[in-house]
């Protein structure tokens, strides 16, 4: 027999030779932590999620913190949760902006948490208008609308596309047809965001961002400007007719919500891998977590052709992506 | 002014020296020392006067100049390896002499000269020389030799990672060593992600390593200076070496070009893994192609080669120019082409190719018997180029027609350097060896350009074409910097030697400029025959940073200049020893030495350069740094037994706490590669002229990592998103991280043999080296990470260990003719 044939084989094996093995370490757990998390939003009721924290490679649920006294100062007035369930705890309020928040969380052998936020004003836009070509390989779309930048303070922005599927699609590994029922945040459809007005002549650095775009108004304080998403869409083709819907999510941030959604996206990135951990950001006293009020603007898209590039006309209907509110 | 009146007192002490031999009647001996047989010439070699005790030493280019009284001189010229010649000369004038010094066949396999640099004679302390022979001695992985990978045994010398030729210094970064190959610097001297370095063993003829006490000529990194020459070629006959190995195959060739006056060298490396794997990847292709019910092809592979060349001229005994280049690079690859049932076809391209082009010219030139000039202009360039080519055609007729796209994506990163300088060596007398010069380098950094074209079409409306072509330039960035330098190898008695520099070098870049005064002092006190102490300073400037944020080599590394905000970084080292040389139980040496650094940069928590250099100076912190410890070599260069044991115990710190660039809260912390312990055997034993052994080995401490000891929850906008929250997912929890550093990997220890079988034939010899890397299949960690997949004790998850070389053997052959 020859040893030509296994030569690459035998290379390989020794290249590619690894070994994984569990470390014996001795490292004191030590004690768990109180989490607070709660992101008060302008379109959604308030509820405070508290657990403890856990040793990381500890592969458990985080366990609620029972027994938890939980309360939250709305503009100094202090007010109960009218509801406890699991972990969240939940309060007969939703964000509006300008109020001040404080949140106190008390639990016997954990020093108390507390934190602050404002709530800030909602994005100053107005509703965006989404275009589609679908006579290319991948349908491109844009959603342009013009932002309002309140000017005299700093706003933070968070924009993403969310994209709810729902159909069956033929599931070629398996050989049946799936249920698709998802939401998915922004991943994958959104190309980058930038402001039209020649003047401004900007991407705000968010080229390629697929996690979301996050910014400041660093480049636009305090003025209007007319912005523009190209999205990247899949076609829908007759062996899966998944139905898509999009929806553009415009955020205005706290200053803590900015720092914790910066953070975090910092240390889930990839690039992390090769990355020294990341100390995401906290506002709490006594404790982990975040207490960061969002407010919120949602826009169901409705695509409509770009007429300039619409050469076949009968073809339209055909191909709309269909959105609902 | 105090500056003032120091640079007076140079220049007044340098007109002395110059006019001391006019008022003693002396003369000078002056010429070149080679090596009879190939005409290589000898660095370091000794020419001593033994009546009078005077002597000197080749300088690089193996040059000497010896100025003594006029008399009658017994001289013996000697370099280890090689039989002594001695000479009687009634000097009355000058004279010129060239040495040819035969090589002690018997002595030539089994000794090798030490470190003569920092021998007990020397004033130069904290220097390395290994025989390039040793170097080739040494067993290492996949028997591929590595001048990176033996200098690692050496005391205060540590790798990395595991397998990899990065090396850190005295508690310095990977970073801060100088690399030169013939006084040219190398940016990147790695090949395969850092596993092997960039010099070919068959082309270099000495190395030397510098880890403190750096004399003033030398300047531009913090912690060391590897400092490699190259062989010039042989002026007698054609000679060649040919080896193939487990992973490359060498080829060189070297010899006179019509006469001695000429000579060329040349050597080639190529790694050939890609042609091994080519069935194997064909295979999977097939493989593909089944399963797909398509038509898939692919083509993949990974290689790396260096070229080196040589051309030396000898206009006379007083010229010689040399012409020399080097090339290497490496290549990574896919082609893959798939033609699916439905008539649609589909290419997707990768290239990524990374490497050095160095190309210089040198001229050496007698300007006196006593004045030794070399002129230098070199071109250096490092680039990494990264191309990414996906088209897509579909030849389905509906109404849409057939339809095609093309995304084609380019990076380029580049740094290109023209240097000019020249190199003076005055030799006024037997107790002055000076060396002045300047050198001037032009930089044009390069730290990232994109492009990104998407052409998509469908035939049946052309103008409904989708285009987007995009450029992201970080933009050249051009920086000059002038160095001078002047130091003196002073013998101010039998017993007190010193030497003492200074080297004033500026860096221009973007409206800013960083002067860097940098004195240089060694001194040596011979307490005895072979025994001396020592002690030395040295302040270094350094005005690069590389970017990287992983612990191995990689072409995504980018190496960007100091800008307004951040500063040149800089490091002041102090250190002491005692030495000793034995003929009988070798050389031995204990040093110590602290060094501190200023304008460190790290990286933020969190923060990496994953091929992005906007803004890295937001990403990065400056801080301070100190690291001390203690060195013990000793070293057995005669016999048939030789090698040595190194042993380092050190500490290295880091603290950033300027405001607003914490890290770590602003507390100290261990630096990376902090290693309390680092042992390193290494012994050869020569049977006979058949046959040799050799064994190396390491023992050291475990590297540094940070491990988040807590995780939490992450904060969601809906309640329900909650009750999604995966353990195992990405974005469901959150690490705390911990303290940098705060947790130790296990202790590396590893064992390594090897064996060289020589033999002769009547126009050439052969020699089989077969070797064994990790003899004990010790499985040493590469890194650690937390797992969910394993089990620990009560926990559900786990911290495991991967390692990557277990066991592996080689084999080498190589003939010589």
């Amino acid at each position: 027999m020859s040893i030509r044939p296994i030569l690459p084989f035998l290379f390989l094996a020794l290249l590619c030779a690894s070994c994984e093995e569990v470390l014996e370490f001795d490292i004191d757990p030590g004690d768990r932590q109180l989490v607070v998390n709660a992101l008060p939003c302008t379109d959604s009721t308030l509820f405070v999620n508290v657990t403890y924290s856990r040793f990381f490679i500890d592969n458990q649920p985080f366990p609620p913190a029972d027994g938890a006294t939980v309360s939250v100062d709305i503009n100094g007035v202090p007010t109960s949760p009218t509801s406890h369930d699991g972990a969240n705890w939940w309060f007969p309020y939703t964000a509006v902006a300008g109020d001040l928040l404080t949140v106190h969380v008390g639990l016997p052998g954990h020093d108390p948490v507390s934190g602050t936020t404002r709530v800030p004003a909602l994005p100053n836009m107005q509703a965006p208008i989404a275009e589609i070509d679908t006579l290319q390989p991948i349908n491109s779309g844009d959603i342009l609308f013009t932002l309002s930048d309140p000017a005299d303070q700093q706003n933070y922005y968070y924009i993403y596309v969310e994209e709810y599927d729902s159909g069956s699609r033929w599931n070629q590994w398996e050989s049946r047809w799936d249920t698709i029922d998802t939401v998915i945040h922004s991943y994958f459809n959104c190309l980058d965001l930038q402001v039209t007005d020649p003047a401004v002549n900007s991407s705000l650095g968010l080229m390629g961002y697929f996690n979301g775009l996050l910014f400041t108004d660093s480049l636009i304080n305090g003025q209007a400007h007319e912005m523009k998403i190209s999205l990247m869409m899949f076609k829908d083709t007759a062996e899966n007719p998944i139905q898509r819907h999009y929806t553009l999510v415009v955020q205005s941030l706290s200053h803590e919500a900015f720092r914790y959604i910066k953070d975090v996206q910092q240390s889930q990135s990839v690039t992390q891998f090769f990355a020294e951990p990341a100390q995401v950001y906290s506002n709490l006293d006594g404790g982990l977590g975040i207490f960061a009020a969002i407010a919120i603007r949602r826009y169901p898209l409705q695509f409509v052709f770009k007429q300039q590039e619409d050469p076949i006309p009968q073809n339209k209907n055909k191909n709309i992506s269909k959105a609902k509110p | 002014m105090p500056f003032l009146r120091k640079r007076h007192l140079l220049i007044l002490l340098f007109l002395c020296m110059g006019l001391h031999p006019l008022l003693a009647q002396n003369y000078t001996i002056s010429g070149s020392v080679t090596d009879s047989a190939s005409g290589e010439t000898l660095i370091g070699a000794t020419i001593m006067d033994l009546r009078s005790g005077k002597g000197t030493r080749t300088n690089e280019q193996g040059r000497f100049s010896l100025t003594l009284r006029s008399d009658t001189l017994d001289l013996r010229i000697s370099y280890i390896g090689y039989k002594s010649q001695s000479e009687r000369i009634v000097l009355r004038r000058n004279e010129k002499r060239n040495y040819r010094l035969q090589s002690s066949v018997q002595l030539q396999t089994v000794v090798v000269r030490g470190n003569r640099i920092a021998s007990a004679e020397s004033s130069q302390m904290s220097a390395l020389e290994i025989p390039i022979e040793r170097i080739k001695s040494v067993p290492v992985l996949f028997g591929e030799a590595d001048i990176v990978k033996a200098l690692q045994l050496l005391p205060g010398v540590q790798s990395g990672s595991e397998g990899n030729s990065g090396f850190y210094v005295r508690g310095g970064g990977p970073d801060e060593n100088l690399f030169l190959l013939d006084g040219v610097p190398l940016y990147n001297v790695s090949h395969m992600g850092g596993f092997f370095s960039a010099f070919n063993t068959d082309a270099v003829k000495n190395v030397t390593l510098y880890k403190g006490s750096f004399p003033a000529h030398f300047n531009g990194r913090l912690s060391s200076v590897l400092d490699v020459t190259t062989n010039n070629g042989n002026d007698k006959h054609l000679h060649g070496n040919a080896s193939i190995g487990f992973i490359s195959a060498k080829l060189s060739l070297e010899g006179p070009i019509r006469n001695d006056r000429t000579t060329f060298c040349l050597s080639a490396r190529r790694t050939y893994a890609d042609f091994l794997l080519q069935p194997l990847i064909r295979h999977l292709a097939a493989k593909n192609s089944d399963s797909q019910k398509g038509d898939y092809r692919l083509s993949a592979g990974y290689y790396f080669y260096d070229l080196n060349g040589k051309l030396t001229h000898r206009f006379n005994d007083r010229s010689r120019l040399f012409a020399s280049f080097y090339l290497g690079n490496d290549v990574l690859y896919s082609r893959i082409r798939t033609l699916s049932t439905d008539v649609q076809e589909q290419f997707l391209n990768f290239d990524n190719s990374w490497g050095n082009i160095v190309g210089s010219l040198r001229w050496n030139y007698e300007l006196s018997p006593r004045l030794f000039l070399n002129v230098t202009g070199a071109f250096i360039q490092y680039r990494n180029n990264i191309g990414v080519a996906y088209e897509t055609e579909s030849l389905a007729t509906d109404t849409t027609g057939s339809q095609k796209s093309e995304f084609n994506m380019d990076y380029l990163s580049r740094i290109s350097d023209f240097t000019l300088k020249a190199d003076f060596d005055f030799t006024p007398n037997p107790n002055h060896l000076v060396k002045f010069g300047s050198a001037y380098v032009h930089h044009q950094f390069l730290p990232e350009v994109s492009s990104a074209h998407l052409d998509a079409y469908s035939s049946a409306e052309m103008n409904g074409s989708f285009l987007i072509d995009t450029s992201v330039n970080s933009g050249a960035i051009p920086a000059d910097e002038l160095s001078l330098y002047i130091e003196d190898d002073w013998s101010i008695s039998d017993v007190l030697k010193v030497n003492g520099g200074v080297n004033l070098s500026g860096f221009a870049v973007k409206g800013a400029f960083y002067p860097s005064l940098q004195p240089r002092l060694s001194a040596r006190i011979l307490l005895g025959e072979g025994l001396s102490i020592k002690a030395g300073y040295a302040f270094m400037t350094q005005y690069l940073h590389l970017l990287s944020t992983t612990s191995v080599s990689m072409p995504t590394d980018l190496w960007v200049p100091v800008t307004d905000r951040i500063k040149p970084m800089q490091a002041h080292q102090w250190g002491g020893g005692i030495f000793y040389e034995s003929s009988i139980i070798g050389d031995i040496s204990i040093e110590g030495y602290y060094k501190s650094m200023n304008n460190l940069i790290e990286y933020k928590d969190g923060a990496s350069f994953w091929g992005n250099s906007e803004s890295w100076e937001e990403k990065v912190a400056m801080g301070h740094g100190w690291a001390y410890g203690i060195e013990l070599l000793l070293q057995r260069n005669i016999g048939n037994l030789t090698g040595w044991i190194g042993y380092t115990w050190s500490k290295s710190m880091r603290q950033f706490d300027l405001p607003g660039q914490e890290i770590n809260n602003g507390k100290p912390f261990p630096a990376k590669y902090d290693r309390r312990h680092d042992l390193s055997i290494v012994l050869s034993y020569r049977f006979s002229e058949a046959v040799d052994i050799s064994a190396t080995w390491v023992y050291s401490t475990g590297n540094a990592a940070t491990l988040s000891l807590q995780e939490y929850a992450q904060a969601q906008e809906s309640a329900n998103q909650y009750a999604q929250v995966d353990p195992d997912g990405w974005n469901g929890y959150i690490s705390q991280a911990g303290e940098r550093n705060n947790f130790r990997m296990p202790d590396y220890h590893r064992m390594d043999i090897g064996a060289n079988f020589h033999r002769k034939f009547k126009r050439c010899s052969r020699t089989i080296n077969v070797s064994v890397y990790n003899l004990y299949n010790r499985k040493n960690p590469y890194m650690i990470y937390e797992s969910h997949e394993h089990h620990y004790q009560n926990y559900n998850g786990a911290l495991v260990k991967l390692s990557i070389f277990p066991i592996l053997p080689s084999v080498a052959y190589t003939l010589k003719w």
